[in-house]
């Protein structure tokens, strides 16, 4: 190998890693700004204030909390498996953060456009339930792994609802491709024909990031805090950024599928270095993560009897039926894609 | 009093505006929008009380379909036990429209968009009575001679026993105090002090910012509740008045 | 809430945290100026009063004893109107003086009374 060739290699190299980063500190402090958005939206709710003290109107807060939980004491409970228990927070986190390189954030800019990247994004998702269910069990806590076997119960159940609603999309659309799905949608924003479905798809997406009304693996009344009781300082914020990340993460999938992603009238397209359609982007995204932190203001918690309930009694033959009735009206005016 | 007749007005003007119902009628909703799982506890909490040697079997039972009486009309007909309720489509329209949780969605979405209830501390302060105890003081009579004629009654009642008094004869032959300490960290404000004491030198006032950085200043002497006293007069003497119809 | 002007809107934004305009009420001995707004539409009841303190490094107690009543909603009347409160001033009304823990002034709790026992002062009679 000669020296310009091992350059070369270097040099993209470098490249690579500088696109992932470009991507990756965005979302983190997005991710960051999204605790505060939480905490001032949940305080607008309730008709609080919330957080007005570090920076102003209080903007500096994710900063401060990030620096005080690093700052604080490390303890592994003494009986833990500790490989484990240190394994899990990092898992969650950079599951939840893989699923970035198939977002596309406008014309061109992604990191990886995989063909099959809607199923890299379901299995990444289900992938980051492992983080949870070692948490539980390495903790060596009854909290914790009560914790982690509900997260578990309940991602069989709404699983199959996501991936429906996936499916219903994906019959829509001939494609497992995210790009596809995008340019597709420029016709009309899939959530104009598909509203029903989309109701089902965010009630499954709300389960598969944990959140409000469907968190029971961190149920504070019953559970302490669910799967990371034992869990603190960097573990911890390992856990939490790795919740809101998948928040973020799949608020920008549901303004993809359902919103047309970057997709924005051809009249705003224009040809400077201000890229619009990754503002879209955003934009979208934001109203999405305005829905989760509206529906954690408004609902309560469900029963783990009810999560289970709900989705194989009540969504399940609802999302079957959309299946069975998306493709028929395809096939019946000859519209289909494939 | 301009003000008062502009509050009154904005008052009213809400009160029109209050019952603004944004939603379809509310009891056509019979049934839980996720839930249908019977809480039979809360239904026969006096069955229980009856027998208690029913098993839950039984009771499910008997909840499940022959709860009510049957019911017949004049000719005899038997009459629909549901005739009265909601319509399975409109049960079925609630429950499939998610009316319930958009009505709930939407009050949370209207009060995202009022100012928010929080008093903002040092600037704004929430109200306080004119009995409220707080920080002790030792008053004076007008005349700026102390009122306190060292009896111990409070000394006495404190539950906490948090006082202490010690007295002498003055020259002039009146009883006084040498010695009266609080200790406010042993203090629950309770405010029997002020109850038993027979010439309201020792009260509460309304001061409730006398939080200290160290515990050696809480241990209040008679100099310190003098002081409170002379400081603060005006207001104590204002609220004991406004009290005094009561008393 | 432009009615306060832009300049005293951004410090009203820097210290109470909130734009607020009302009537003005009074001021106190230290410069702490009071201002009330009853309209119920403009104002959240229960925020209805509220100081502007004079100085930066603000404390809550540098409201002086009658503003406080005024303040906490004890009395109805500020202390400039409240005839009440007037009358009932002492003439020997010591000045005010906000809570001064952590500084050099806080207060030391000492003994009033003699204490109960001395120790012993050994007392010789010088040799002659």
């Amino acid at each position: 190998m000669n020296i310009s060739n091992l350059l070369t290699n270097l040099n993209s190299l470098l490249f690579n890693i500088l696109d992932v980063l470009s991507i990756l500190l965005p979302v983190l402090l997005s991710v960051a700004f999204m605790t505060i958005i939480e905490r001032k939206q949940l305080a607008a709710h309730q008709r609080r204030i919330g957080p007005n003290t570090v920076g102003y109107y209080g903007v500096l807060q994710p900063f401060a909390d990030a620096l005080k939980l690093i700052l604080k004491e490390t303890i592994i409970p003494s009986q833990s498996n500790k490989i484990i228990f240190y394994l899990a927070p990092v898992s969650t986190l950079v599951f939840s953060l893989l699923g970035w390189a198939v977002i596309p954030f406008g014309q061109g800019i992604v990191i990886s456009d995989l063909t099959l990247g809607v199923l890299y994004t379901l299995a990444l998702s289900s992938l980051g339930v492992y983080g949870i269910l070692l948490a539980g069990w390495s903790a060596n806590s009854k909290y914790a792994f009560l914790g982690s076997l509900r997260s578990t119960a309940a991602m069989i159940s709404y699983e199959l609802i996501l991936s429906s609603a996936i499916l219903i999309i994906i019959l829509l659309t001939g494609s497992l491709n995210y790009i596809t799905i995008i340019e597709i949608q420029q016709a009309i924003w899939f959530i104009v024909p598909l509203l029903p479905v989309f109701i089902f798809y965010f009630i499954a997406v709300l389960a598969e990031t944990s959140r409000t009304p469907f968190d029971l693996q961190e149920a504070e009344s019953e559970l302490v805090a669910g799967f990371f009781t034992e869990h603190s300082s960097v573990p911890f914020v390992f856990f939490f950024l790795g919740e809101y990340s998948s928040i973020v993460l799949f608020s920008c999938i549901t303004a993809i599928f359902f919103l047309g992603g970057y997709n924005i009238p051809e009249i705003f397209i224009n040809e400077t270095i201000i890229n619009v359609q990754a503002i879209v982007l955003g934009f979208k995204t934001c109203i999405f993560t305005f829905f989760f932190v509206w529906f954690r203001a408004t609902l309560p918690r469900l029963r783990y009897d009810q999560l289970i309930e709900l989705c194989w009694l009540n969504l399940l033959p609802v999302a079957v039926a959309f299946i069975i009735l998306i493709p028929s009206i395809l096939i019946t005016f000859e519209i289909s894609p494939y | 009093m301009f003000p008062r007749a502009r509050l009154a007005v904005g008052l009213q003007r809400r009160i029109v505006l209050a019952p603004r119902h944004n939603s379809v009628q509310a009891p056509l909703v019979a049934r839980r929008l996720i839930s249908n799982s019977s809480c039979t506890n809360a239904q026969h909490s006096h069955r229980h009380q009856l027998d208690e040697l029913s098993s839950a079997i039984d009771e499910r039972k008997s909840h499940a379909a022959h709860l009510r009486p049957r019911e017949f009309d004049e000719k005899g007909n038997e009459l629909n036990p549901y005739r009265n309720g909601p319509s399975a489509l409109d049960k079925a329209v609630h429950l499939f429209f998610f009316t319930e949780i958009i009505r709930g969605m939407w009050i949370v979405l209207e009060q995202f968009f009022r100012p928010p209830y929080t008093i903002m501390y040092p600037f704004e302060k929430g109200p306080l009575s004119p009995r409220f105890r707080g920080e002790h003081a030792l008053r004076r009579y007008p005349s700026g001679e102390e009122r306190c004629i060292a009896c111990k009654l409070c000394e006495a009642i404190c539950p906490a026993q948090a006082i202490t008094i010690e007295s002498e004869a003055r020259l002039d032959g009146s009883r006084k105090t040498t010695k009266y300490d609080i200790d406010m960290t042993k203090c629950i404000y309770c405010g029997f002090c002020q109850e038993a004491c027979p010439v309201d030198a020792i009260v509460e006032t309304q001061n409730q910012e006398f939080s200290t950085e160290t515990r050696e200043e809480l241990l209040y002497n008679k100099e310190k509740l003098l002081a409170n006293g002379d400081r603060a007069e005006a207001e104590i003497a204002a609220n004991l008045h406004s009290d005094h119809v009561y008393r | 809430m432009r009615r306060v002007g832009l300049r005293e809107w951004w410090r009203q934004l820097q210290y109470i945290g909130d734009a607020k305009s009302g009537t003005y009420v009074g001021t106190d001995q230290f410069g702490n100026r009071y201002y009330e707004n009853r309209n119920a539409e403009e104002e959240i009841p229960g925020r209805h009063r509220w100081v502007d303190l004079a100085q930066h490094e603000y404390n809550a107690t540098q409201v002086p004893p009658e503003w406080h009543s005024w303040i906490s909603h004890i009395r109805k009347d500020p202390p400039t109107q409240d005839t009440v409160m007037q009358n009932l001033t002492p003439p020997w009304k010591a000045p005010y003086y906000e809570n001064l823990t952590g500084t050099r002034g806080a207060y030391k709790p000492y003994n009033t009374a003699v204490p109960k026992i001395s120790a012993w002062e050994p007392k010789t009679k010088a040799r002659s």
